[in-house]
């Protein structure tokens, strides 16, 4: 019922964000442009701008809340997401690489496979410190640190930048947007996210389990291994096509859960589904925003995000000091 | 005694010749200063000018820019070359020039040319100041009469250029309706896709290399977007090179925009 609820919510953000955008396109204009048989300019802004626009938020949203959900169930731990443990990071990382070298001119495919292979390798990076150290606290802390290693990385092919384009794009990145995206992005990351969503989605069980402590998970007969290296993979395939598609967009793995977690019970596999789709209503309402705002210049998604995720970290924080009684 | 004479005659004479042949040598700290001081300057006053005078797409002059001329000079090396003058721009950092002054160099600000007019005047002080002769004259285009036709560049990342810009002097001087500056906005701005869809300007003009290594790169690829592919397909291609800065080769560009719609 919660889940019919949040999808009646995101179609009817999907109609709404259909009005939304430069273009002074009335409610009539909009609905006819979509049976026009000419194309006019109305139609052109609707079906190679508007509508893979919102498609790319609905998936890139969808793709951010169920990593954040089940990471923060793998980790247990509430300030767990892909942004804050260097995943994201690794897959700019990634994404910037290939546009340096220009690797994207061979092929618009290289640009996910970068973003992927980046997000993976930062995942690795981190299972590996996991493995030596089993405390939450020191995870979070290495995640940090591996962002920062990676957004210094990325601003390092920016200080390096061979061309004004090579740095216009890499800035780009680092900002994060849909704007302009058509349907060529919807298919090239799709594929990639409903992959990664399909796989995460099939980790629930071994989630719930783990709740329980990874000792009862193990007797549960959870492969923990195994289980870390399929939610890095998943991770991987959902992080980095995302990165790739819209940039940085940071804290949806935060918010999505803890949001989910207010009406939904805590259990890491009920959270799934609510966590993936509020982090759709949240990218499509954020990005709507973008375009609804008369500031006359372009403010960047990833920009409006962080400015609404900073303050809701900062809250949780606040809250959990108060429930230790700190 | 008479050879002491001759001696010292000669050493006179190799001084005065030296001196009077010596016309200033320079560095030049800014892409504009670059453009200016390349159209004035003899190549062997010039001890260095900035990256962008060797980059294809940025230099109208790159064919007078000497080997190994083109690199930013550390000010070690200002103080080994010692030019008699440092040439800067609006795009040379205030903290740059301050640096220089401090340093006892002298310093020549080229301001922000915005016609052609202020092209032939700071050019002729330019040459003054670099000991050269008149530099030759070129005919300054006549502003032609209101074509009522809409035109736009669109550039990689959307970016067009707007008011108090060369690209809507010229534009303007050729008889368009540049639509940046017909939305207001100042200088080079950006403009989503749909607003240009939206506003289908007549005449779509693109001024950055579309191939190469970047075509694939979000700021390039807008410019492949399937939404304007075919108004991509029949632009006109100006090099950016010839109206980033205002010079004399930027006429260039008004008689391509002017005979479009002649």
């Amino acid at each position: 019922m919660k889940n019919l609820f949040l999808i009646l919510l995101l179609v009817s953000f999907f109609f709404i964000s259909l009005g939304m955008g430069d273009a002074p396109l009335s409610k009539f204009e909009i609905i006819q442009s979509l049976f026009d048989t000419k194309q006019t300019p109305a139609r052109i802004i609707m079906l190679e701008l508007r509508i893979p626009r919102i498609l790319l938020a609905i998936a890139i949203g969808f793709a951010l809340g169920l990593t954040g959900a089940v990471m923060q169930g793998w980790l247990r731990n509430p300030l767990a997401e892909p942004g804050l443990l260097g995943i994201s990071g690794g897959a700019s990382f990634g994404a910037v690489l290939a546009i340096y070298f220009g690797a994207t001119s061979v092929s618009m495919l290289t640009l996910p496979i970068f973003g992927m292979a980046g997000a993976f390798f930062a995942g690795m990076l981190l299972l590996v410190f996991a493995a030596a150290h089993s405390s939450s606290l020191s995870l979070i802390l290495a995640g940090l640190a591996l962002q920062s290693l990676m957004s210094a990385l990325a601003a390092l092919a920016l200080n390096l930048a061979p061309s004004p384009h090579a740095a216009l794009d890499i800035a780009y990145w680092l900002m994060g947007s849909l704007a302009d995206r058509s349907m060529l992005h919807v298919k090239i990351a799709l594929p990639f996210i409903l992959c990664g969503c399909l796989i995460l989605f099939y980790t629930g069980k071994s989630l719930q389990a783990l709740s329980l402590g990874e000792e009862t998970a193990y007797t549960m007969g959870v492969n923990l291994a195994r289980l870390k290296f399929i939610v890095i993979t998943a991770t991987a395939f959902c992080v980095g096509a995302s990165v790739a598609i819209a940039g940085s967009i940071p804290f949806v793995g935060l918010i999505a859960p803890h949001v989910a977690r207010t009406f939904v019970s805590a259990d890491p596999k009920k959270l799934l589904l609510p966590s993936a789709l509020i982090g759709s209503i949240l990218v499509l309402a954020a990005d709507s925003m973008v375009r609804a705002l008369p500031l006359g210049y372009d403010l960047k998604l990833g920009v409006l995000i962080s400015l609404i995720g900073v303050p809701f970290m900062l809250a949780i924080l606040h809250s959990h000091r108060k429930m230790v009684g700190g | 005694m008479k050879f002491r004479l001759y001696i010292s005659l000669f050493f006179l004479i190799t001084l005065w010749a030296g001196s009077s042949n010596s016309a200033p040598r320079v560095v030049s700290a800014g892409i504009c200063a670059d453009t200016l001081t390349l159209s004035v300057a003899d190549p062997s006053q010039i001890i260095a000018l900035t990256k962008a005078a060797a980059d294809v797409e940025l230099s109208p002059y790159i064919d007078k820019v000497q080997k190994g001329k083109a690199h930013t000079v550390s000010f070690e090396e200002m103080f080994l070359e010692k030019p008699e003058m440092v040439i800067v721009d609006e795009f040379t950092p205030d903290m740059t020039i301050d640096v220089y002054k401090r340093l006892g160099f002298k310093i020549f600000k080229i301001p922000p040319l915005k016609t052609f007019d202020d092209v032939k005047k700071w050019q002729e002080k330019l040459a003054v100041i670099l000991e050269q002769e008149k530099p030759r004259a070129f005919t300054i285009p006549v502003a032609q009469k209101q074509k009522n036709i809409l035109a736009s560049v669109y550039r990689p990342g959307g970016y067009s250029p707007g008011r108090f810009t060369n690209v809507d002097y010229i534009l303007k001087l050729a008889g368009y309706k540049n639509l940046a500056s017909e939305l207001a906005l100042e200088g080079a701005q950006t403009i989503s896709l749909e607003t240009l869809i939206y506003y289908n300007p007549e005449l779509l003009i693109t001024d950055a290399a579309l191939e190469g290594k970047y075509k694939n790169g979000f700021a390039q690829m807008l410019l492949r977007h399937n939404a304007i592919s075919e108004k991509i397909d029949k632009s006109l291609y100006i090099p950016l090179a010839r109206w980033f800065c205002l010079n004399p080769r930027s006429i260039y560009a008004f008689r391509r925009v002017w005979r479009y719609y002649r």
